[in-house]
């Protein structure tokens, strides 16, 4: 038996029975929510849906499977009939029932011991209510309920129609082979007497014509496992040239079980009644024999077409009367042949019935394969695209004019690139697969804390590789159920806020930047930062220091970490011990980002930006010591190159670690070479040749000094050599943390293939896979993360000094200002500073353009008269020289450009933190003094100099 | 009597043999992307035809030191479980050492494929020259030489 029951055929039905179930769970809450006015439509495929896995359950022998879709099945049926409305009392129990079927399906081999009765009772006693009025015999016990429905389902359904059916294409054959129909009685008995599987018997049966059909009643043999221990008799249409005595003695089987039929008999309409007997005509003069035997069945002219083969099946009386009973049987069939072939095609296939209501939907026609053949399909566009750019680089290396080679590479090119994508299209599926079961999880939670949330979704079409599709399902649920739980407000609350009582969830997905995002917005209470910060607080994932300078955003971000749930109690709806900072993992190793965007009392809005593939990722090549590396730019933040010249100012020493001055913040710098354990190197550009790195210590300021002037040195023979010196750094992220990355040389970026790292290498951590590059050399791809572990280098130490470092600056903010200033004369014996930040324009200009008005000077800019101020007019500091051509007119922002302040001479812009010293700020328009580069530098505060100059700082002039 | 081919390659001046079942193709990719922090016995990684193979050094498995590329090193490509998943399922291949991976054995010269009659495998001594005996599976004594068979399993299990 157990050669019947084929593997394949068992994943083909469970492959379908997944494909139902997902189906059924929409229709069922568009039922629930249209109730009685749902499309008949959704009614009837979710009724066919139920039935085809019944159907096929039975048929496989899963009972606990087949019991509790026969049941649903009933329900479905009242329901489509109008007996029983599809309210939310209804459609809950079906819900249940689904989830149980996805739990049998998806672990077949247990399916018997999937607890159902509960749901199965609940069906069952709506079943018993809701259809007590109509029903003729009402009964609460699954059996009488079995058979009331049963009939219906086979007339309909066609699933278990008792009559031959024989694809007329195939009885065209049959007929002009000069074969002739028979009807095969076998009795199970006849199997076990000669020891034949009916696999067996179909090979005999294979040796002397055509079967063309068979029929059985699966409710007699219950599955097949046990179906030979039970009596039951089934039938075989049977296509032979053998005449019905030959055929008696070749089979070993007893004449009056062999029915001679015509080819008009077979193929009819369902709605026949079923009790019609055998009408046995015969072209071929065997219709006596036939007749003769035939004890049971009672013969009927040859003008009746309809060969029904039901009676001898032991059938259960119940299942008689509702089938005689059904109404509109049609007359018998006319012996017309055509008329017999074509007329039964309408209902022996159900799918295209299933399929027509919604042709948009799969109006594509599609084949099922395996995802083990695509994978191995996208290694090879892999490959392929490897080996494109070899053949790219061979040919431009040693282009042939004329030779034509070149178009034809460029040919290959092209194809490559679009067999790549198409081949990668083949493993990208619509995200509505995962948003598919959100609909469901909302309201099921909806239901579960007594609010109303409506879930809004777009963006289902949008299409993501299987494999990210697949792990996002998880990540996704959280945040949704997390949405229901904690951010909506319950209704009365969200009425006292006023708000629509109704909270709603949007779910939508879309592309940008070459991105998937996905983005999760809610409107419920948002995200209250300060709570966060004191939970992290209490939990211990922060400290209070660090608390006190996070930004908002920062804070609401700590509900990533591990160890972090804000759910006072563990509810049990969203608090299952996944926490968010399960989300943000799942999709970092999607090389995903996950953002926060929440307003307290308005909402919350998480959006996800995805790649479109795993499969190939853009990189940087990097290179260290004559080896490549690829660093997926997902991790890249930015590059940043320091100027050997700048590298003693910018880099210092924190600890044991080096650090990188950007923009205000300490970037620890780890450089790739000494994690890897090679030799530092750069390219000598006069001889190509790799050469060791004479620095040691990345921060060390003396050696960089040392290099510096030896490098001075090198720059007199070339100035090339200078930019190999440099540094170049990516600075990288991982996770919230950010670090510097020194590499000795920079390449392109290539598109990649990752390759994962075989188990004799999984030691090395420092490494997330490899790759093969365009000239076929083996590169490795590089983990961030990783090597951020490896250095141990010590982030807390480098915050600790970041940490130092602003309380000193803001202990020193009152006095100290880190600016950058602007030096100038005015008399040239004397330097003044104004801050950068303060001036308009800088404007150099010929003194003789200056007019007077009195004792005040003016100079026309752009059309209009702008007075100016000289600082010795107002300060008591020396004149400039009157010898002066040309002067500079540095414009404050102070008075929105209202005067200018002349300067005879700019001398440089600096940037510095000194400590002013305000002893010599007597005047106003003196902000103070400071030695800046060892000069005694006196600072201007425009504002003030402006007003003492009767110049309104708020636009305008006062006229004097 | 079942008769089993090997083929044989050299480690400096000793010979050496696999069942030639279990090996893939015998190549002179040497163009190697060594390994960072990878364990002393991996040389590196090669690239064959798209696939990457991971290269150990037979040498410095052995404990003979480590093996210089010369131009009769070769490339020994061991098939993988996957490769030899119909081998073993017909029962023709007793060897049942994990392969997951692809991966690749260096050697300093090649020889002939040498077929003999299982009988005239000899158990293996404690140890050949310098080389652990638990890396020895037999003996054969050829006509001017001694042939030691490898043992698949124990030159590439339990590396660690």
């Amino acid at each position: 038996m157990d050669s019947l029951m084929d593997e394949s055929l068992i994943q083909e039905f469970l492959t379908e029975s997944r494909e139902h179930l997902s189906s059924i769970e929409p229709d069922l809450l568009t039922l629930e929510k249209d109730g009685a006015n749902t499309d008949p439509e959704i009614i009837n495929r979710v009724f066919r849906a139920i039935h085809s896995i019944k159907g096929a359950a039975g048929f496989f022998g899963f009972e606990a499977l087949k019991k509790l879709s026969h049941v649903m099945e009933n329900l479905l049926m009242q329901i489509r009939e109008h007996r029983i409305s599809p309210n939310p009392a209804v459609i809950e129990p079906l819900l249940l029932g689904v989830d149980k079927l996805n739990l049998m399906v998806g672990d077949i081999q247990n399916s018997e011991t999937v607890p159902y009765m509960d749901v199965a009772e609940r069906l069952e006693t709506i079943l018993a209510n809701g259809g007590a009025s109509d029903t003729s015999a009402p009964s609460t016990s699954k059996t009488s309920n079995n058979a009331a429905q049963e009939p219906q389902t086979a007339s309909t359904m066609s699933g278990h129609s008792n009559e031959f059916y024989a694809e007329p294409d195939q009885l065209e054959g049959c007929k002009s082979r000069g074969q002739s129909l028979f009807a095969l009685e076998y009795h199970t008995s006849d199997l076990t007497q000669n020891q034949q599987s009916p696999f067996t018997l179909m090979e005999q049966l294979h040796s002397f014509g055509v079967v063309l059909d068979c029929m059985w009643e699966t409710e007699t043999f219950g599955n097949l496992e046990t179906c030979l221990e039970k009596d039951g008799t089934f039938q075989i249409l049977f296509a032979s040239v053998l005449e019905a005595d030959l055929l008696s003695q070749a089979l070993g089987l007893p004449e009056n079980r062999i029915k001679a039929l015509t080819f008009s008999m077979v193929g009819s309409n369902p709605q026949t009644p079923p009790l019609v007997t055998v009408s046995a005509a015969s072209t071929n003069g065997t219709m006596a024999n036939a007749a003769a035997s035939e004890g049971s069945l009672k013969t009927e002219t040859a003008a009746i077409g309809s060969v029904m083969m039901a009676p001898e099946l032991p059938e259960t009386p119940s299942q008689e009367s509702p089938r005689a009973s059904t109404p509109n049987q049609p007359p018998p069939m006319s012996t017309d042949n055509s008329s017999v072939h074509e007329e039964p095609k309408a209902k022996v296939d159900p799918q295209p019935q299933r399929k027509s209501p919604n042709p948009g939907s799969e109006s594509m026609e599609s084949v099922r394969v395996r995802v083990d053949l695509l994978n191995k399909l996208m290694d090879l566009a892999g490959e392929m695209v490897l080996s494109r750019n070899q053949l790219l680089r061979t040919v431009s290396k040693d282009e042939t004019q004329g030779s034509g080679l070149s178009n034809i590479v460029q040919n290959i090119d092209l194809i490559t690139s679009e067999l790549q994508e198409h081949i990668m299209q083949t493993r990208m599926q619509p995200i509505g697969s995962v948003f598919g079961k959100f609909p469901r999880v909302v309201r099921d939670m909806a239901r579960q804390l007594n609010k109303e949330i409506e879930l809004q979704m777009s963006g289902e079409d949008v299409e993501l590789d299987k494999s990210i599709i697949e792990s996002l399902s998880d990540p996704l649920t959280h945040l949704i159920r997390n949405c229901c739980d904690h951010a909506l407000e319950p209704p009365e609350e969200r009425k006292k806020a006023g708000k629509p009582t109704t909270g709603t969830i949007i779910l939508r997905a879309f592309h940008q930047d070459g991105q998937i995002n996905i983005s999760i917005t809610d409107d419920g209470r948002g995200i209250d930062h300060h709570k966060i910060g004191q939970k992290a607080l209490k939990n211990n994932l922060v400290t209070e220091a660090e608390l006190n300078r996070m930004s908002p955003q920062e804070m609401v971000n700590l509900i990533f970490l591990p160890g972090f749930s804000t759910a006072e109690t563990i509810s049990e709806v969203s608090g299952r011990g996944v926490g968010m900072d399960v989300v943000k993992t799942n999709i970092t190793k999607l090389g995903g980002h996950i953002h926060t965007d929440t307003e307290i009392g308005k909402g919350t809005t998480f959006t996800l930006r995805l790649p479109l593939t795993l499969a190939i990722i853009p990189s940087l090549i990097v290179g260290v010591s004559n080896q490549r590396f690829a660093m997926p730019q997902i991790n890249l933040v930015e590059l940043v190159c320091i100027r050997a010249t700048e590298i003693a100012s910018r880099i210092e020493r924190v600890g044991s670690a080096s650090v990188l001055r950007l923009r205000g913040k300490l970037l620890p710098l780890i450089r790739l070479a000494d994690i890897l354990g090679l030799e530092r190197t750069y390219t000598d550009p006069a001889s190509g040749q790799p050469k060791p790195d004479r620095r040691r210590e990345i921060g060390d300021k003396r050696k960089a000094t040392e290099h510096h002037l030896l490098e001075m040195l090198e720059k007199r023979d070339t100035n090339r050599r200078r930019q190999n010196s440099d540094y170049n750094i990516l600075v990288l992220k991982v996770g919230v943390n950010q670090f510097g990355l020194i590499v000795d040389e920079l390449f392109d970026t290539e598109e990649i293939v990752v390759k994962p790292l075989s188990g004799y290498l999984k030691q090395c951590k420092c490494f997330s896979g490899a790759t093969i590059m365009g000239d076929g050399r083996v590169a490795m791809i590089l983990d961030p993360g990783g090597i951020l572990a490896y250095s141990g280098v010590s982030l807390e130490e480098i915050d600790a000094e970041k940490r130092r470092l602003e309380e000193a600056q803001n202990n020193k903010a009152a006095n100290t200002t880190k600016r950058t200033l602007l030096l100038f004369h005015n008399a040239l014996d004397e330097i003044f500073a104004v801050p950068l930040s303060s001036i308009l324009r800088l404007e150099k200009f010929n003194m003789d353009r200056i007019e007077r008005i009195g004792h005040k000077e003016f100079l026309t800019y752009y059309g209009k008269g702008l007075p100016l101020i000289r600082l010795e007019h107002y300060l008591s500091v020396n004149p400039m020289p009157h010898t002066q051509e040309d002067a500079y007119l540095i414009i404050p922002k102070d008075g929105n450009g209202a005067a200018g302040i002349i300067a005879s001479r700019i001398i440089d812009t600096v940037e510095t933190d000194v400590v002013l010293d305000s002893s010599l700020a007597t005047d106003r328009g003196i902000e103070g003094s400071a030695i800046v580069n060892d000069h005694l530098t006196l600072f201007i505060e425009p504002n003030g100099l402006l007003e003492r100059a009767g110049i309104s700082t708020h636009g305008g002039t006062h006229g004097h | 009597m079942a008769t089993r081919s090997f083929a044989t390659f050299f480690i400096n001046d000793q010979l050496f043999g696999l069942d030639i079942l279990m090996i893939r193709e015998i190549n002179k990719h040497l163009d190697l992307s060594p390994v960072p922090h990878a364990p002393d016995y991996i040389r590196g990684l090669c690239n064959l035809r798209g696939q990457i193979v991971t290269v150990l050094d037979l040498k410095h498995r052995l404990g003979l030191g480590h093996c210089e590329l010369t131009n009769n090193s070769h490339n020994i490509i061991i098939k993988t479980d996957a490769e030899l998943l119909e081998l073993r399922n017909r029962d023709e291949c007793d060897d049942d050492t994990h392969i997951p991976d692809k991966v690749s054995l260096l050697v300093d010269g090649i020889g002939e494929v040498v077929s003999v009659n299982d009988k005239e495998i000899d158990p293996p001594p404690p140890n050949m020259g310098q080389v652990d005996g638990k890396y020895i599976d037999g003996v054969i004594k050829l006509e001017n030489t001694l042939l030691t068979i490898l043992s698949m399993k124990n030159v590439l299990e339990n590396l660690n």
